[in-house]
């Protein structure tokens, strides 16, 4: 099947001048490689500037990449991005509205322009959500304004939900409101895309998970084979513990006194194994939250983008 | 009917595995009884939808559930080895119980099986005249 998603060395910079008249050139994209298979719910986590609204904007043609290449179900993504545009559905972070509109005739707009309009859905959705349509949009509140675009994406029916923290601003209720829709949108086939920060978020409800930092994607991992795969390992007395931060499997060392906590990527019963076998004693062994993984792995590889000066 | 922590480091998928497991034991899921549609699951519990296939096609291996394509998944007959078991489990958890409040109680393990024998006979009876 094709992926959803696919980027090929994906890069991206900005150029401009520094206040003092000197060239600059920002990477917000070093060479992405992403896909995305069809169907499911991918979570999209990463520190600020790790590069993933720039990455869906020019999935979406909405920015040109400097070089490489992006695809949305097989159509290149600057030659196709209309034809793209039909079969997504896009919440962006920054949530532009038509102020001086009513809900309804926003909601009306985007219903002519789509081909696979639920029309049912979308009045239950406004009816559930108590969204006001003869309100004009700027007079909404902002939470209320974000589940109004929340409400027009999963109603267009679209083959892919792109969802930009689509639950910033809303109360815990409108959260779990905006994910259960999101849920039966994945049941119904649609492939989603979630970036957020929210940890709490991508556990409950992705069963795939991208990391990115410094403009690339340090994993791409189904989120239970990721769960399984990391381990936190404590150690006593081992002889060369300044040396196994060299070991592969090793994400991370911290150690204290005569103690180590190892974390490791992989393979953790075969390091056990190692482990014992040159004399250390394991004095506990625990799988890892999804918030120690996520931060193991970008504190371990990931550098921040740098503002390059040419 | 079912819930899920997402925090409790149990993966979702065993918790609802569990859940259904318990439903199906105590008969709050009657052999034939059809179980909510995925999608109606997914947006109940708000989790991923593969989260629940994954745990029905698991009750499915198991002998639980029967998933008939286009209609749902239903409760089936492997239920009554399984009922058993969990019925037995529960009850052998009692069982540990007696015998050790009654060796606390200075009773010997044949003392015991005399007493609860004795005991649940006099029910039996009681139960019988009624």
């Amino acid at each position: 099947m094709t992926d959803a998603i696919r980027t090929e060395g994906l890069v991206k910079r900005y150029r401009g001048l520094s206040r003092r008249g000197r060239l600059t050139e920002r990477t917000t994209l070093a060479g992405l490689d992403l896909s995305v298979p069809t169907g499911g719910i991918t979570g999209v986590l990463g520190p600020n500037g790790a590069g993933k609204t720039t990455a869906v904007r020019i999935l979406l043609g909405l920015a040109r990449p400097t070089s490489g290449s992006a695809s949305v179900f097989g159509l290149d993504a600057q030659r196709a991005s209309l034809a793209i545009r039909e079969r997504v559905a896009f919440v962006p972070a920054e949530r532009a509205i038509f102020g001086w509109m009513r809900a309804e005739q926003f909601v009306a707009r985007v219903s002519r322009r789509s081909t696979r309009w639920d029309a049912e859905r979308a009045t239950k959705l406004m009816t559930q959500w108590r969204i006001d349509g003869r309100v004009r949009m700027r007079d909404l509140s902002s939470g209320t304004q974000s589940r109004l675009l929340l409400l027009v994406a999963f109603a267009r029916g679209a083959s892919l939900l792109v969802l930009d923290e689509p639950t910033t601003g809303l109360d815990p209720e409108s959260v779990d409101d905006a994910l259960s829709e999101l849920a039966v949108s994945a049941a119904d086939g649609a492939t989603v895309l979630l970036v957020t920060h929210r940890l709490e978020e991508v556990e409950r409800i992705c069963d795939r998970v991208v990391v990115m930092s410094g403009g690339r994607a340090l994993i791409q991992a189904d989120l239970d084979d990721l769960r399984a795969g990391w381990r936190a390992i404590e150690l006593a007395g081992h002889p060369a513990v300044d040396r196994l931060h060299t070991w592969e499997e090793v994400a991370h060392v911290t150690r204290f006194g005569e103690h180590a906590r190892l974390l490791v990527r992989r393979d953790a019963d075969a390091v056990l194994a190692r482990l014992r076998m040159l004399g250390a004693e394991v004095t506990s062994e625990r799988s890892l939250t999804l918030r120690e993984i996520y931060l193991a792995i970008t504190r371990t590889d990931g550098d921040a983008p740098r503002d390059d000066l040419a | 009917m079912f819930h899920v922590r997402p925090d409790s480091g149990e993966p979702i998928y065993v918790q609802l595995v569990r859940q259904i497991k318990h439903a199906v034991a105590t008969g709050a899921l009657a052999h034939g009884a059809q179980l909510p549609s995925v999608r109606q699951l997914a947006g109940e519990l708000v989790v991923n939808p593969n989260t629940i296939v994954r745990a029905y096609r698991e009750l499915e291996h198991a002998g639980l559930l029967e998933g008939v394509p286009g209609r749902g998944w239903y409760v089936t007959y492997g239920q009554s080895k399984l009922r058993d078991e969990e019925r037995r489990r529960r009850l052998q958890a009692f069982i540990d119980q007696l015998w050790a409040e009654g060796r606390a109680l200075g009773y010997s393990t044949e003392e015991l099986a005399d007493i609860a024998a004795a005991a649940l006979r006099e029910r039996a009876e009681s139960e019988h005249e009624r």
